[in-house]
């Protein structure tokens, strides 16, 4: 009976020790994680486009709350194959300078190289290249309502399309749209039953590579979850076809896994890519058609 | 030298006959308490300056050149020496009991010549003797072995608390644990914050973390040999333990005196049942009914019967569960809402063993085998319409698990003292289960009975190996151990095969400094797929298959070693490349439901670092200091743009200093001071706008430190001998001096009441601020 008296009585103080609150779990504050500052650049230059865009931003510290710019004279270098244009117009936003390039006078031809330099006084210099993707036409495009079925077997409305691929590696993106005046978006949903196909960088486009058919003459159907009957025809629904740079792809790709991801604990960190040398963000080059359906 | 010439030599020097006449002496060495087998002791003759040492079953054989009046000497750590004079003039069967050394004196034994470190062939392996185990200090009083094999160099531990180890910059599923034989495929409790070894029912422990002989194979990094007590074999014996989180009992003793024995032993923890009061009325004050709680129990048993001198059988079984569970039932009248959630995971390993000595040079061991690990969750809820006997219910349960069946032959022949050669033969069949969902709804009113089933597919595979080694007395001081270890795999109709090569030197330099050296390439059929971090149970056991390729690695060391009066301490250098390592990809995790084949990526490892091991064996203080310096890296193309980068557990510092002093025959007091650089992690650093929305980067691949770790912990015994029992009370505290080590680190809202605002903060939670612990325990 000694005994147990003992053990209970010595039982209960360690108990007690555990009976305070949080007692098995403190949390500290810890300073945030060094990072360097770095220039951001988000640029799309479309092919046929009158105009070039870079936004000029930089980036902040994951705890900065308060992310006051400091940037005050970003300066700008934009050549394509060397040839340097500087007919520019130069903003400035909320959180950095925007650089709009006049290229009205410019015919950006596939092969092209692109190339943007950004400095600033106490940023490393960010550079970033593209190379024009090629023009891809397609042809026999024809639509097929409620004429195909998607991977979990859902009828689904389909375009089909045919394209030939140019040898090397090549990366498309593509979507439906239609120029419905009432509607307040323009865009369907559209996936592929094609292996590695997914989502865009919108939600409604869908993006993929040529691995499995390099070179070759190719046979697509776009799906869409939509039917035109009912409207007879009264606006014009066309796909929008994009041949876009391996850059791009990476990028999309990996904004996706982020996007997807980001606030789940139960995943592996995904970082976004970046094809900005001493920079972040992304700077990508699409050559874009646009081929009415009906 | 060819390693085919050498294989020649070997071979040649072994069957070549001895002109001289001689014996062989032969037999079991065994505790004459209970009847144990001993396995280790040194068996050695000084006048020829030749020795040997039992194997896993006690057994042993020396062949000498007859002579008369030849002393003979049976030594082991703990216990006195027995010392024989024999008239080798024929074979001499000779079983030997060793009697214990009186406490205090226990580790005054003189180490033989042939067992001093500096004169072994294996190098980087560590024996901590159980009772030495049992006295260093542990978390809640709960003796954890996993834990104090933390303690040596080389070997690393997750996490704060944690009871998984990492060696040599390997990832657990790289360690082979195996329980009297049987692979342990998740040997922790809670979550990893206890193991599943039940110090009780053990017998013996031994680490080998490089330089693997050639019957051991299948991992890369690690082989960890958990030897069950077979059972006194004299007398009936128990131990009754009462903890802060668990009660344990064994129970073991003769069926038949000197034939038959058995050995039972059990754990549980009853905070569950404590708690179980206070629960139910805490359900019954929110107007519900119901349960939750978690516990985890274990049970060892074993049985032995003894069919001959030369045949021995052995049953061993071990079950251990953990089970998390919640239930809760709301009536409102004739309407009853319920729901019924359940997490449980578990072990079943089963062996039985034939020793069979075929002559007094060649023994024998046939052993089959059986593990299971399955975890299964279950997700229930739903509403009962009593009076109307209809039912609304929807319900999801998962299941994963890995279930192997196993047959291997292994021989000792020892045909001449300076060659101990073994060699084997097994087979595996492993059956995986990937992970499988069960959705099940039923609602009776609407006649609506729906089921689905979404998972991927059972795996099946047959692992194949063969191995023959020799240790070899080359001269008086150079020793080595060759050997070739042959695997293969069938899975998905394809074959893969591997012969790894295993070499280990010994050379004892003038001054009494053992020079050592090894290479072992080692080949590894079977993942762990886990999410970096934590310990899940969800973590899944996969194999190599027509997509995934095997593991491979190869590991070099060099060391030295010397004992001295009272000391021991060895250094040793190792490098180690890994191959086909497995990680999920960018952005992948845990449930998914996608073919996990697609979500993992393949890369490489390496690892290298220096170990200092210093070990006080003997008086009545004793124990010892351990320090790692080493660099762990990891290489995936498709992760961290294919860079090379620190693996989460690349330690640069690792010191473990343990310390044992027996005051008096009443009072042993120990404590454990450890310190380890912190775990490499990855967290976001910055954040711009992207097209999408806020980006945040995440820097290099476990590019962050967390903060070191260390801790002291301090233990008290009271033993004190009674008539019929001993009682033992153990007091002590686990983080002694509170230091607040990282458990891991986040990113955190705080929201401000006041001023509506809210902050983002880097947070580092740290568990177990100070855990006292007090246990008492009987042994009759």
């Amino acid at each position: 009976m000694q005994t147990i008296k003992y053990f209970i009585i010595l039982s209960i103080i360690g108990f007690s020790f555990s009976s305070c609150e949080n007692f098995f779990e403190t949390t500290l504050e810890l300073d945030p994680p060094p990072f360097e500052k770095k220039l951001v650049l988000i640029a799309n230059l479309k092919t046929g486009s009158d105009d070039f865009q870079v936004y000029v931003t930089e980036n902040f510290g994951i705890l900065d709350d308060e992310q006051i710019p400091t940037l005050t004279d970003p300066k700008i270098e934009f050549t394509i194959n060397g040839q340097v244009y500087d007919d520019f117009l130069r903003t400035k936003e909320d959180n950095g300078f925007r650089f709009i390039f006049d290229l009205s006078n410019v015919d950006i031809q596939s092969g092209d190289v692109c190339k943007i330099l950004v400095s600033h006084e106490g940023f490393p210099i960010a550079t970033s290249a593209q190379v024009v993707p090629p023009k891809v036409e397609l042809t026999n495009i024809k639509y097929v309502e409620n004429g195909g079925l998607d991977t979990e077997g859902s009828e689904k409305s389909k375009v089909d399309v045919s394209f030939s691929d140019p040898s090397g590696k090549n990366f498309y993106e593509t979507v439906i749209k239609s120029n419905n005046p009432m509607s307040w978006y323009n865009y369907y949903y559209t996936s592929l039953n094609e292996p590695g196909a997914s989502d865009g960088l919108n939600y409604y486009d869908v993006i993929f590579n040529d691995l499995a058919f390099e070179g070759k003459q190719k046979d697509l159907s776009l799906l869409i979850d939509r039917t035109f009957e009912s409207q007879a025809r009264e606006f014009e629904i066309a796909v929008v076809w994009r041949s876009v740079t391996e850059d791009y792809y990476k990028y999309v790709r990996t904004a996706n896994v982020y996007y997807d991801n980001n606030d789940n604990p139960f995943t592996t960190p995904a970082d976004v890519y970046t094809n900005v040398d001493g920079g972040l963000g992304i700077f990508y080059v699409i050559n874009e058609q646009e081929y009415l359906i009906f | 030298m060819s390693l085919r010439l050498l294989f020649l030599m070997l071979f040649v020097s072994v069957f070549t006959k001895n002109v001289a006449q001689n014996s062989v002496i032969s037999g079991y060495v065994s505790d004459i308490r209970n009847g144990e087998k001993i396995i280790g002791v040194n068996i050695y003759i000084p006048a020829l300056d030749i020795g040997t040492v039992t194997n896993n079953f006690g057994f042993y054989s020396l062949t000498v050149p007859s002579a008369e009046n030849v002393e003979i000497s049976f030594s082991y750590i703990g216990y006195k020496t027995v010392t024989k004079i024999l008239n080798l003039t024929q074979d001499v069967k000779l079983n030997i009991d060793i009697d214990p050394a009186i406490e205090l004196e226990v580790i005054e034994i003189t180490a033989e010549k042939s067992k001093k470190i500096e004169r072994e062939t294996q190098m980087s392996v560590a024996e901590i003797p159980i009772q030495q185990i049992k006295k260093v200090p542990a978390l809640l009083g709960e003796v954890d072995v996993l834990r104090v094999l933390q303690l040596l160099p080389g070997v690393q531990s997750g996490g704060e608390g944690q009871s998984g180890f990492y060696v040599r910059g390997g990832s657990p599923d790289q360690n082979l644990i195996l329980l009297d034989g049987v692979p342990v495929y998740n040997a922790s409790h809670l979550f990893g914050f206890f193991s599943v070894f039940n110090s009780d029912a053990i017998k013996d422990v031994k680490l080998i973390k490089g330089g693997f002989p050639a019957r051991y194979g299948g991992r890369l990094s690690s082989v960890l040999e958990i030897n069950m007590k077979e059972g006194n074999n004299n007398e009936f014996h128990g131990n009754v333990g009462v903890g802060l989180i668990a009660s344990k009992f064994t129970l073991e003793g003769p069926i038949s005196k000197g034939k038959t024995s058995f050995l039972l032993s059990g754990r549980r923890t009853y905070v569950d049942v404590l708690a179980r009061p206070f629960i139910k009325s805490e359900f019954k004050d929110s107007g519900t009914d119901g349960s939750t709680g978690y516990y985890f129990y274990d049970l060892n048993a074993k049985i032995n019967h003894k069919f001959s001198d030369k045949d021995k059988l052995y049953l061993s079984v071990y079950t251990g569960q953990d089970k998390f569970y919640y239930d809760e039932k709301d009536l409102e009248g004739s309407i009853r809402d319920f729901t019924d959630t359940g997490l449980g995971w578990g072990n079943l390993t089963g062996a039985l063993r034939w020793n069979h000595e075929v002559n007094n040079k060649l023994f024998a061991n046939t052993t089959m085998t059986y593990s299971k690990y399955k975890l299964n969750t279950k997700v229930e809820s739903g509403t009962e319409f009593i009076d109307e006997n209809e039912l609304d219910e929807i319900g999801l349960e998962y299941f994963s698990g890995i279930e192997d069946v196993a047959l291997k032959v292994d021989f000792d022949y020892l045909p001449k003292p300076n060659h101990y050669i073994k060699f084997g033969i097994s087979g595996i069949y492993h059956k995986f289960e990937p992970g499988l969902f069960i959705l099940n709804q039923v609602n009776t009113r609407e006649n609506e009975n729906f089921n689905l089933e979404v998972g991927q597919k059972n795996i099946y595979a047959t692992e194949y190996a063969t191995y023959i080694e020799d240790d070899i007395t080359l001269a008086r001081n150079t020793k080595l151990n060759a050997g070739l270890h042959l695997s293969a795999f069938n899975v998905d109709s394809k074959f893969y095969t591997s012969l790894q090569p295993r070499l280990s030197l010994n050379q004892v330099l003038p001054n009494d400094i053992g020079l050592k050296a090894s290479f072992a390439t080692m080949r590894q059929y079977i993942n762990l797929l886990a999410f970096e971090g934590i310990g899940l149970p969800t973590d899944l056991w996969l194999p190599t298959t027509g997509r995934i390729k095997p593991q491979d690695s190869w590991q070099v060391a060099l060391g030295a070693a010397k004992s001295f009066e009272e000391f021991e301490v060895s250094v040793e250098t190792y490098y180690k490349k890994m191959k086909n390592l497995i990680a999920y990809k960018d952005g992948e995790g845990l449930f998914d439901l996608s073919d996990w084949q697609d979500r993992v990526t393949q890369g490489d490892g390496d690892a290298y670092g220096f170990e200092v091991f210093i070990q006080k064996k003997k008086g009545r203080f004793n124990g010892w200091i351990g320090y790692t310096l080493a660099w762990t890296n990891r290489q995936f193309a498709e992760i961290n743009d294919g860079k090379k980068f620190p693996f989460r557990y690349d330690r640069r510092h690792d010191i473990s200093i343990v310390g044992m002093y027996d005051i008096s025959k009443k009072v042993n007091v120990a404590a454990t001071w450890v310190y380890g650089t912190g775990n490499a992690t990855t967290l976001a650093n910055s954040s711009y706008s992207g097209p999408g929305g806020t980006i945040q980067t995440y820097g290099a691949r476990n590019s962050y430190r967390m903060n070191p770790y260390h801790r002291l912990d301090i233990g008290i015994n009271f033993v004190k001998k009674r008539e019929k029992y001993t009682r033992t009370w153990s007091v002590g505290t686990y983080n002694t001096y509170v230091n607040n080590n990282p458990f891991f680190v986040y990113f955190a809202n705080d929201y401000d009441y006041e001023t509506g605002e809210s902050t983002q903060k880097l947070k580092q939670v740290s568990l177990f601020p100070l855990i006292p612990y007090i246990n008492y325990s009987i042994d009759f």
